[in-house]
């Protein structure tokens, strides 16, 4: 659950206010999609890896994310590189074989657009953890309060989040104890049948999710809930850290937009 | 002269039928609580306790759409028909049954601030709250902790604290020990105490546990059936121990004691409901006895039952130096080894967190040791499936609505049969069996979910019966449960046993496993303690098992306190003592 977790720390990230860390992520991923030219968009990757080693994000945990996609991006490469109307060829796949061919011609131009599709595809990855891992959910509250959304909406994600751990122990009470009656979980059946193997582990979950909510909701009313409106006790304040954080942001954003402009940063035939 | 106030609570002829139920779940209610009054409710499983708790603080008629009131709940001179909920609730408050989905804030701080948010005080005002609340349930310190780590006894006393936060002047707690282990049980206990010796309120309190509801209470309501059936001060509600035990409400043992021996003939000057009151007056009486004649020293250590070995003296499980160590590094077993022979009857006891849930797993494979082995009828646990297993032990969870899925109790049964693969005219007979063995007969068509407490419990005993095992464990048969559903699942128990059966029963209810067991296993830290007949236990490792937090039932405390007279000391039930009392004092 990357989106919630949050994982304490001092860093520059964690003394940043949400509101700055919301404007550092838009502007990256504003510039990332500005530039086409994959050496411009490493820039912008390597700056947001910077970020991640001074907000102490665990690099290691997003292995098994890599991993799972690795293929996904292999093929975004060579789906560019093969496709993109580029002119300078780099090789052909398949090469000129006795009269045959060549086929799959691979240009430079397209094998930079993929990479640019990637590197842009790890900025989001990287700098939405940076911002998530560093920024308690407080925080997030906070600032749906600051942006006036309902009080309730707030509320409704905290106890969300409350309940989680609680539900993914009840989950695995209940798969034991349906084990414990023979059930084979694990085994690997047919589309149906996996369905129905799981039909007696959701279905208490779901009756007994009616439950809590009925002594939640009995909680809530007994202590006061609806009695009037009310905020929040804990409010986001702007430090000094974020007024100087803030305004590198905007000139950083404001410089990328010019050289776009005045025509840097695109691959060299782009729009010719 | 006594300040007369106002009382706290009137209700006056109440009744309520729940929406869509036929019959009223508590009819004719009249009651009037005082400030400063502490009230104990008791009676059996569906007597409307819980019902009458909430009329109270008016959910009871407000929170639950299309049920039918008669009567008035004035509350502090607010009806309960009037005022909403949310005013209701600054002057009576209600911790629930259920510890765990009555909280609802991320860290212990937040929970405890959300009521006097919700009411509106600023900021101030809520720490000011937060403070005192947490200190007097004793959870100053814990003020960041996030709610999910606190253990049971914690939880509940937080939920104590949020009700402190609000302060009412009437507190209302249904059932707040039923779901929580000894240690937790005792927190709650104190909690309670601190409540009435540091502030004026009035407290309302569903409760089984009679030993304790004798210590602290002004009064007893009990009801039967919807109804207020006995009312009035502890000593004169215990004194009618064999209407109680007719109701389903267990009095203190030495309650039952006294009432034996008044039956018996012998007079006493006073009732005693306490175990103090109790030792003082046995004192007395055996103390003049004494005098008489004097005491012939007994030999009673070497009873027969003490050592004696129950079940065929063949291990049907075998469990060699079992180390469990979770991912994270909790280390729940550390070393246990012991067997278990065919036949036996065996409660394992300890505390939350001394690895009893870790162990049983390890029974039926849905956990395999880290170290050591276990060794089920032959079959090596590590190298065996939890499927595979399943025929051999039948293990029954705590919570029945942690395996109740099907649309009738036939099908709910009916799931693990065709889950090891049994052909059908075996199913069909074995699922009769089950519904006979369990009482459930009449219920094969009805829908689990609609079926009371005590009943799904049932259904998920027959669930696990019908598949035939060896060996059944049970792990905490009767949380939640009253005192004559705790005695028909024992029974249960009993009968399996008999029909050669190996039982292995997890208990907090130590009364239970003494009247029982005949083998006790109690677990510590993740280590045994202390393995030996239910007698030897007992009697010989009573401190050991106090510093395990485990207190043995009233009477082989009372046993103990007396041994000066020449007491008997190896005494596990009421009926024992009843014996022994009359023996030293020379009748029949």
């Amino acid at each position: 659950m990357v989106f919630l977790e949050y994982i304490p720390g001092d860093s520059l990230f964690h003394k940043l206010d949400i509101r700055s860390k919301l404007l550092w992520f838009i502007a990256v991923n504003v510039l990332a999609f500005l530039f086409w030219d994959p050496f411009y968009v490493g820039i912008i990757l390597l700056s947001v890896v910077l970020a991640g080693i001074v907000a102490k994000v665990p690099f290691r945990r997003f292995g098994a994310l890599m991993k799972g996609l690795l293929i996904p991006m292999i093929f975004i490469v060579g789906y560019e590189a093969l496709v993109y109307p580029g002119e300078r060829t780099l090789f052909y796949i398949i090469p000129k074989l006795w009269g045959f061919g060549p086929y799959g011609r691979i240009t430079v131009e397209g094998f930079f657009v993929g990479l640019t599709f990637l590197f842009r595809l790890l900025i989001m990855v990287f700098s939405s953890s940076v911002f998530t891992l560093t920024t308690p959910l407080d925080h997030f509250l906070g600032f749906l309060q600051k942006i006036r959304a309902p009080y309730q909406l707030g509320f409704m994600i905290a106890v969300a989040v409350r309940f989680i751990p609680t539900l993914q122990r009840e989950a695995w009470m209940i798969i034991d104890a349906q084990k414990a009656r023979g059930a084979e979980i694990e085994a690997s059946k047919g589309f149906l049948q996996t369905i129905k193997m799981y039909v007696p582990i959701f279905l208490p979950m779901i009756i007994n999710g009616i439950r809590r909510s009925e002594t939640l909701a009995m909680a809530m009313v007994t202590r006061g809930f609806g009695a009037r409106k009310w905020k929040p006790l804990k409010s986001i304040k702007l430090t000094k850290v974020d007024y100087i954080f803030i305004p590198i942001c905007f000139v950083l954003l404001l410089i990328g937009i010019y050289l776009r402009i005045q025509g840097y940063g695109v691959i060299a035939f782009w729009g010719g | 002269m006594p300040k007369i106030t106002e009382p706290e609570v009137v209700i006056e002829n109440l009744s309520y039928i729940y929406p869509k139920a036929e019959k009223p779940a508590i009819k004719n209610i009249n009651l009037t609580i005082k400030k400063g009054e502490f009230v104990t409710i008791m009676g059996p499983t569906g007597a409307g306790k819980t019902t009458l708790c909430y009329a109270i603080v008016g959910l009871v008629p407000q929170f639950f759409e299309g049920g039918i009131m008669k009567g008035n709940v004035i509350v502090k001179g607010m009806s309960t028909r009037k005022y909403p909920i949310q005013k209701i609730c600054t002057v009576a408050g209600i911790v629930f049954q259920d510890f765990e989905n009555q909280i609802f804030g991320i860290t212990v701080e937040d929970d405890v601030s959300y009521g006097p948010i919700f009411l509106g005080f600023d900021f101030e005002e809520v720490k000011k709250r937060v403070k005192k609340a947490l200190s007097l349930v004793r959870l100053n310190g814990y003020e960041k902790r996030t709610v999910y780590t606190l253990s049971g006894g914690e939880t509940q006393r937080l939920a104590i604290a949020d009700i402190l936060a609000m302060e009412p002047e009437i507190i209302v707690l249904d059932e707040p020990t039923s779901q929580l282990d000894p240690v937790g049980k005792e927190e709650v206990f104190q909690t309670l105490e601190d409540l009435r010796k540091k502030t004026d309120a009035t407290i309302v309190l569903v409760e089984h546990k009679s030993e304790e509801v004798a210590k602290f209470s002004d009064r007893i309501i009990v009801m039967n059936d919807g109804e207020i059936v006995l009312e009035g001060p502890p000593r004169k509600i215990f004194e009618n121990v064999d209407e109680l035990l007719n109701i389903g409400v267990r009095p203190p043992q030495v309650c039952e004691l006294f009432s034996s021996l008044r039956k018996k003939g012998m007079e006493f000057e006073s009732f005693p409901i306490t175990l103090e009151e109790a030792v003082d007056v046995l004192s007395k009486n055996l103390a003049s006895l004494a005098k008489r004649k004097t005491v012939e020293t007994r030999k009673h250590t070497s009873s027969s039952e003490m050592t004696e070995k129950v079940g065929s003296g063949e291990p049907i499980i075998e469990v060699r130096d079992l180390w469990h160590i979770y991912p994270g590094g909790v280390e729940a077993l550390k070393g246990v080894g012991f067997n278990i022979y065919k036949g036996e009857f065996v409660a394992i006891i300890g505390p939350n967190g001394s690895g009893k849930s870790t162990l049983l797993k390890h029974f039926n494979g849905l956990l395999k040791p880290t170290k050591g082995e276990v060794i089920v009828d032959g079959l090596n646990v590590k190298d065996t499936t939890t499927g595979k297993l399943a025929r051999k032990v039948g293990l029954v969870f705590q919570n029945p609505d942690h395996q109740l899925f099907a649309k009738s109790v036939k099908e709910e049964i009916e799931y693990g049969l065709k889950n090891i693969g049994l052909p059908e005219d075996e199913i069909e007979q074995r699922i009769k069996d089950a519904i006979e063995f369990t009482g459930l007969k009449g219920y094969e068509e009805k829908h689990p979910l609609l079926l009371k407490k005590d009943e799904r419990q049932r259904v998920a005993f027959a669930s696990i019966i019908a598949m035939a095992p060896e060996i059944i464990v049970v792990d905490e048969p009767t949380t939640g449960q009253d005192f004559k559903g705790s005695e028909r699942m024992m029974q249960m128990l009993t009968k399996l046993n008999n029909l050669g059966k190996t039982i292995i029963v997890v208990t907090h209810d130590l009364r239970l496993v003494a009247e029982y067991a005949n083998r006790v296993i109690a677990l510590f830290q993740g280590k045994i303690i202390v393995d030996g007949s239910t007698r030897e236990v007992f009697v010989n490792y009573f401190d050991a098992l106090r510093e395990a937090y485990l207190s043995p039932p009233q009477i082989i405390h009372l046993a103990r306190m007396l041994a000066k007279y020449g007491v008997r000391q190896d005494i596990l039930r009421v009926e024992e003592m009843v014996e022994e009392i009359i023996k030293l004092r020379g009748g029949k």
